[in-house]
């Protein structure tokens, strides 16, 4: 059986699992159309990956003591009526790139892992983090009549860095070594779309306006073999129950749907769809 | 236990030596008959901890590139590997050099600035740092910048592409403690052991707007700017091809000052036309620019004048450019070569 690997990368909370989560029910429901499916049940961590989808169906969120530490799920897949593939996904930990910017190192295994030709690459749409500037705090503070409330300095630590610069420098560090390889793919997903599509953007124009160094870099400072391509993808449709807090009206409403596979929606230049394999077919070979 | 510890004992017959026994009705180990007399005697029993074993080290990691601001040898290396540009940030302490290419990295953070995107950068933390104290995560009301420490000149390092173009050019941006460019105004040939210097496409000399306010300041900072580039000049690190900016920083400072604002912006433009005639045949091309980079009030937006600055850093070094060669006649030395063409004879006659 031919064997392909995608590496799914992205800081902590960027929605990694909760993505594995529905893709496991939409490829195991059959409930709608989707350019992948699956072949046999048999998974690497199907355990894991059944734990995570029950939540999902739940509509509870993904408790982060689940998805601790770096693991890799296989699935056995078909493209259309092509011969059946192996896929499998690094799923690393989001603290594995936060060490890769702020302690300059990463394990020999995620080193492994980041080999990979294709790329997943997940940003929280919701809660990019951009540079704040003091002046400008002044200003609107000037322009409402208020003083600036001073506080104590606090020294530089490179986890305050802004989310593109975390990104800028997680995607250089695949183009040189010890982790260069050579051309590759990189579907971007811009994880709770939903949250965003108020804005009435494409994802690559969402992507420009919340993330300007990032889209730079994709333009002009990846190797000109390498492709990318941004997806909106809302993997949960709204807001779930947490463990330990009230119920929510939302994730009620989310339970109620007779479809629980049309909670997920999936935006590119294309159109939309329910279906979470495009990003996985367009990386394919 | 990793720290040393005081025991006291309860019976008062203690010693601060431990393998001494008169506390538990033994003798003393220093052989005083009167333990008493013992200047070990009465004093806490000092244990001294077994050594900790050392924490088993952890797998080694696999190191990437430290994102740090670049040595001599590592932008000498950078330099080998394609087009870039070597820009000098030469100024007195306080004069604004950090903040300039701070300001210059945070503006591309909003996207592109004069024409040219960002393509990535190796000195993305030293970048990241120089930025942090006029952002809102320092915590600081009014933006600040951390002095450069004195030492070896290290570079920032950013790739641009400009619009319209598909290759990328590096910028280098030399940083050095400002004191260590004053102190050339005394000794002209220590300017020979900067090596930024001469290898410079453009030499950016700084002048703080927030003095040229001040009457005692102003002729003190026009004469370190005059003395500084002489200094150069006569070391030979200032090459023919090498362009010069002159940047007046701190233009929120200057604005601030109503009263004084016209006077320093005045005084400036006339430190630049001197400036200008005893160097224009000196340099490639003198150029002012009046900045904001990392302004501490709101008389200035953040980045105002940078991207005409950013243009002038980036453009085409001169050094690369063709120069006319004049032609020389050579005699020659043999008759028959004196004799004219024939073609040339017909049309002359």
């Amino acid at each position: 059986m031919t064997a392909h690997d995608i590496v799914v990368l992205g800081l902590p909370g960027s929605g990694k699992t909760t993505f594995l989560a529905a893709l496991w029910h939409l490829l195991t429901s059959d409930e709608v159309e989707t350019k992948l499916s699956l072949v046999t049940l048999k998974a690497g961590e199907s355990a894991h990956l059944n734990e995570i989808a029950a939540l999902w169906r739940r509509a509870k969120v993904q408790e982060r003591t689940l998805h601790a530490g770096d693991r890799t799920v296989t699935m056995s897949l078909r493209n259309g009526t092509a011969s059946e593939f192996e896929l499998s996904f690094p799923d690393l930990a989001g603290e594995s790139f936060q060490q890769m910017w702020e302690a300059r190192e990463c394990a020999p295994q995620v080193a492994a892992s980041l080999r990979s030709s294709n790329v997943l690459l997940f940003i929280h749409a919701d809660k990019i983090k951009a540079p704040g500037w003091i002046v400008e705090d002044a200003e609107d503070a000037e322009a409402a009549g208020l003083p600036q409330e001073a506080g104590k300095p606090v020294p530089w630590n490179a986890r305050m860095a802004p989310t593109q610069v975390k990104l800028v420098d997680l995607l250089q560090s695949l183009q040189v070594p010890p982790l260069e390889t050579g051309a590759r793919s990189v579907a971007i997903v811009l994880s709770a779309w939903d949250k965003t599509a108020g804005a009435g953007m494409l994802p690559d124009e969402y992507l420009k306006a919340h993330l300007p160094l990032l889209s730079q870099y994709l333009a002009y400072g990846l190797d000109k073999a390498w492709t990318v391509r941004v997806f909106g993808v809302s993997a949960q449709g709204g807001v779930y129950d947490e463990t330990g807090k009230p119920p929510k009206d939302e994730a009620q409403r989310i339970r109620e749907m007779d479809v629980p596979s049309e909670r997920i929606s999936v935006v590119s230049a294309e159109g939309q769809s329910h279906d979470l394999t495009e990003p996985l077919q367009w990386l394919l070979p | 236990m990793t720290a040393m510890e005081e025991v006291d004992e309860d019976s008062g017959l203690s010693c601060a030596n431990p393998g001494c026994k008169i506390a538990s009705g033994g003798r003393c180990l220093e052989g005083f008959p009167d333990a008493s007399a013992c200047p070990q005697f009465g004093k806490a029993l000092v244990i001294v901890p077994g050594t900790t074993p050392p924490p088993r080290p952890a797998a080694p990691g696999i190191r990437l590139s430290h994102a740090q601001s670049l040595s001599i040898s590592e932008a000498t290396s950078l330099l080998r590997g394609g087009l870039c540009n070597v820009i000098s940030l030469v100024g007195p302490f306080d004069s604004g050099k950090t903040s300039l290419v701070a300001g210059m990295y945070d503006l591309l953070q909003r996207g592109p600035v004069g024409g040219y995107s960002f393509a990535g950068s190796s000195t993305m933390h030293s970048l990241e740092r120089a930025c942090h104290d006029s952002r809102r995560e320092s915590g600081r009301t009014e933006a600040f910048t951390e002095r450069t420490e004195r030492g070896e000149v290290l570079f920032f390092h950013v790739d641009l592409v400009s619009e319209g173009c598909d290759g990328k050019r590096a910028a280098l941006f030399g940083n050095r403690a400002g004191e260590e460019y004053s102190m050339v105004q005394d000794e002209p040939d220590r300017a020979k052991a900067y090596p930024e210097l001469k290898r410079s496409d453009v030499l950016t000399v700084l002048v703080d707007g927030a003095k040229l306010l001040h009457a005692g300041e102003r002729h003190q900072v026009r004469a370190e700017v005059r003395l500084t580039l002489r200094a150069f000049v006569e070391a030979g690190v200032a090459p023919p091809w090498q362009r010069l900016a002159i940047v007046l920083t701190k233009l929120d400072a200057i604005r601030k000052d109503e009263a004084g604002c016209a006077g320093a912006l005045s005084y400036f433009d006339a430190l630049v036309a001197k400036v200008r005639e005893d160097y224009a045949s000196t340099f490639a091309e003198v150029q002012s620019f009046i900045v904001a980079a990392s302004p501490k009030t709101t008389n200035a937006h953040r980045g105002e004048g940078m991207p005409e600055l950013l243009r002038y850093w980036m453009a085409d070094p001169a050094r690369n450019a063709p120069a006319a060669i004049k032609q020389r006649e050579v005699t020659k030395e043999r008759a028959f070569g004196r004799l004219p063409l024939v073609a040339t004879a017909r049309a002359g006659s």
